[in-house]
């Protein structure tokens, strides 16, 4: 395929609009990044197929840049649809930094879904782990710097993990083909251990629930679209049916259970609640079958749906009050009605609530895994996962927030918020609408051609079963006091533990045992100096201390006599 | 029918289940004084 493609490859307008992004008067600034995924889906949607592979000679290596599947073009639509979205949220915000992070960014997130090989995947990869720290740093505070280190710390590991792992897959099997790998040998553990850290694996996802609360107002829009997202079609690419994934996928979806019903800053319990998600899905993909993959393929588009319009709902409350506190907000949705409306279908979507694209996602997933070899016991943990939705998306993020008043007083008027961001919260709100209600917009773009059929009146109606009988049972309790604590609380302690005990206490363990050893060897050492030193014999003199002078008296002496005896033998 | 009732059942079973870890991590963190609500 001819150059021009190349030139014309949605990374390389994105990346060249990031770079255009330091010259641009600031008055231009927005038109550039809202005309970039308009452009850009635009030629993709001209140029890009499957039937299209651009690749080029670079050293003695054949890089493919361009290899789009239906998986592919499947991310490659929801980014450009997510940089719109974003795009539209930072109208605002005049900051040369955050518009052009924001389109390298996606940048990064094309080229690694697009890539054939791996040095062009590694690449992309590390676009997206250098822009991504940027949109957290740009927020310019304290805790957003510790963040985005912590963050690029993180990522700098996975991509470093991830090379390890190519280097010598690449030399056993000789491709440089991005496809399925064993998970026998070092290469596969390298490659499932740095996309893990990507996908948010349990004990490796401390930078998610760390950086993402702390990010500037286009990272509070976006990053919730590219980094994890790239890392489980990484899994989908390359581990596709691979069990050991089942057990990290069910650990991923149930560890963070504590923190999304309890901590009560919910920029964070949003976080947490991507790694529910993200289990699911890992699960899925341990399946490995094409209703599974399909089921996560759907289910990525839909999480970055709901999960951008609720982190974008939590930016315009953070840039107005300061706090995303739960306990000092309330009664927000008869001010910001529209705000109010977009939440709510996203948190009834993260809920999987029929005629929403989460229902159609999830039922997906939840059948392959209810067909599938695994035990009917983790089906059904894995489908209660829907009223953990209700609790705190519904519940905690949506009811106590924007319906019920503050439990703490002080919350000031809300400014109106801006018509351009509320069509950004309403975008994938009615998208998460139509692909509920448009069940065939969603087969259409399967990228695994399954075949299962998602709506039907017995999965409608267990669905609505499995909610209303929470539903039910959790008024009942609340109404005697036995709800969701409120006000809820933070510090609730997390795999950061672990890490404190192996990088901190351990080592403070193991400085206090050496030095009790080496007290224990030089202690009779000292005493038996010390013994020495005393007086008992005709010579203890020697061993006492003398005046310098006559020590450096005697070492004259000695020297002499040496020379005197190196003379005579000479 | 069963099968219906039983999702029902799994959901309010959920629930239940939810916040007892929530009234179990309160409790944990009353004990170790880190409850930053009270």
């Amino acid at each position: 395929m001819s150059d021009w493609m190349l030139l014309l490859s949605p990374t390389v307008i994105f990346l060249i609009a990031a770079c255009l992004m330091a010259v641009v008067p600031k008055r231009q600034l927005w038109w550039l990044t809202v005309a970039t995924p308009l452009v850009s889906a635009w030629i993709a949607w001209q140029t890009l197929s499957p039937a299209v592979n651009v690749s080029l000679e670079w050293m003695d290596y054949t890089l493919i840049p361009i290899q789009p599947d239906a998986l592919g073009l499947l991310m490659v639509g929801l980014f450009h649809v997510a940089a719109l979205i974003g795009a539209l949220f930072i109208a605002p915000v005049t900051d040369r930094w955050q518009h052009g992070a924001m389109l390298a960014y996606f940048a990064g997130g094309i080229g690694t879904v697009l890539a054939g090989d791996w040095i062009s995947f590694f690449i992309c990869f590390e676009i997206i782990a250098l822009s991504g720290s940027a949109l957290i740093f740009a927020r310019r505070d304290h805790a957003a710097t510790a963040a985005g280190v912590r963050y690029l710390l993180f990522q700098i590991a996975a991509g470093v993990t991830v090379l390890t792992g190519i280097l010598p897959h690449a030399s056993h099997t000789g491709s440089w083909m991005v496809g399925p790998v064993a998970l026998e040998g070092l290469a596969g553990a390298l490659l499932l251990i740095g996309f893990g850290i990507k996908a948010g694996f349990p004990l490796v996802h401390l930078w998610l629930v760390d950086a993402y609360p702390k990010a500037s107002l286009a990272g509070l829009a976006v990053l919730v679209a590219v980094t994890t997202k790239v890392g489980v079609v990484a899994l989908m690419r390359v581990f596709p049916g691979e069990t050991a994934l089942v057990p990290i996928g069910v650990v991923m979806a149930i560890w963070p259970v504590a923190h999304v019903l309890l901590e009560n800053n919910l920029r964070r319990v949003l976080a947490y609640s991507m790694m529910v998600q993200l289990g699911l899905m890992v699960v899925a993909i341990g399946v490995g079958t094409p209703t599974a993959l399909d089921g996560v393929a759907l289910h990525v588009v839909m999480d970055v749906l709901f999960k951008m319009a609720m982190f974008m709902a939590m930016a315009l409350i953070w840039g107005q009050f300061n706090t995303t506190d739960s306990n000092r907000l309330g009664a927000l949705g008869r001010p910001w009605p529209i705000v109010a409306a977009c939440v709510a279908v996203a948190a009834l979507a993260n809920m999987a609530v029929p005629l929403t694209g989460g229902f159609m996602s999830k039922k997906l997933m939840l059948d392959a895994i209810e067909t599938s070899t695994l035990p009917g016991g983790l089906y059904w943990v894995l489908v209660s996962l829907s009223v953990l939705g209700l609790l705190y998306a519904w519940v905690r993020i949506f009811w106590r927030v924007f319906i019920t008043p503050p439990t703490e007083p002080g919350q000031a008027p809300p400014r109106p918020v801006a018509g351009i961001q509320q069509l950004a919260l309403m975008i994938p709100a009615l998208m998460l609408l139509m692909a509920g209600l448009m069940p065939g917009l969603l087969d259409l773009i399967r990228p695994f051609d399954s075949t299962t059929t998602v709506l039907t009146s017995k999965k409608v109606i267990a669905q609505l079963m499995l909610l209303g009988g929470a539903g039910l049972v959790y008024a009942g309790l609340a109404r005697f006091g036995l709800g969701l604590p409120h006000p809820s609380t933070g510090g609730l302690p997390d795999a950061e533990v672990v890490y404190r005990a192996l990088l901190v206490k351990l080592p403070q363990a193991l400085h206090r045992l050496g030095q009790a050893i080496l007290e224990a060897i030089t202690a009779p050492l000292r005493q038996l100096a010390r013994w020495v030193a005393q007086p008992k014999w005709p010579l203890d003199h020697l061993g006492q201390s003398w005046p310098i002078g006559a020590m450096a008296l005697w070492v004259g002496v000695i020297f002499a006599v040496l020379l005197i005896v190196g003379i005579l033998n000479h | 029918m069963m099968a219906m009732i039983s999702y029902a059942l799994v959901g309010a079973a959920a629930v239940v289940v939810a916040l007892t870890i929530v009234a179990i991590a309160r409790s944990a963190m009353k004990h170790q004084g880190t409850l930053s609500d009270e």
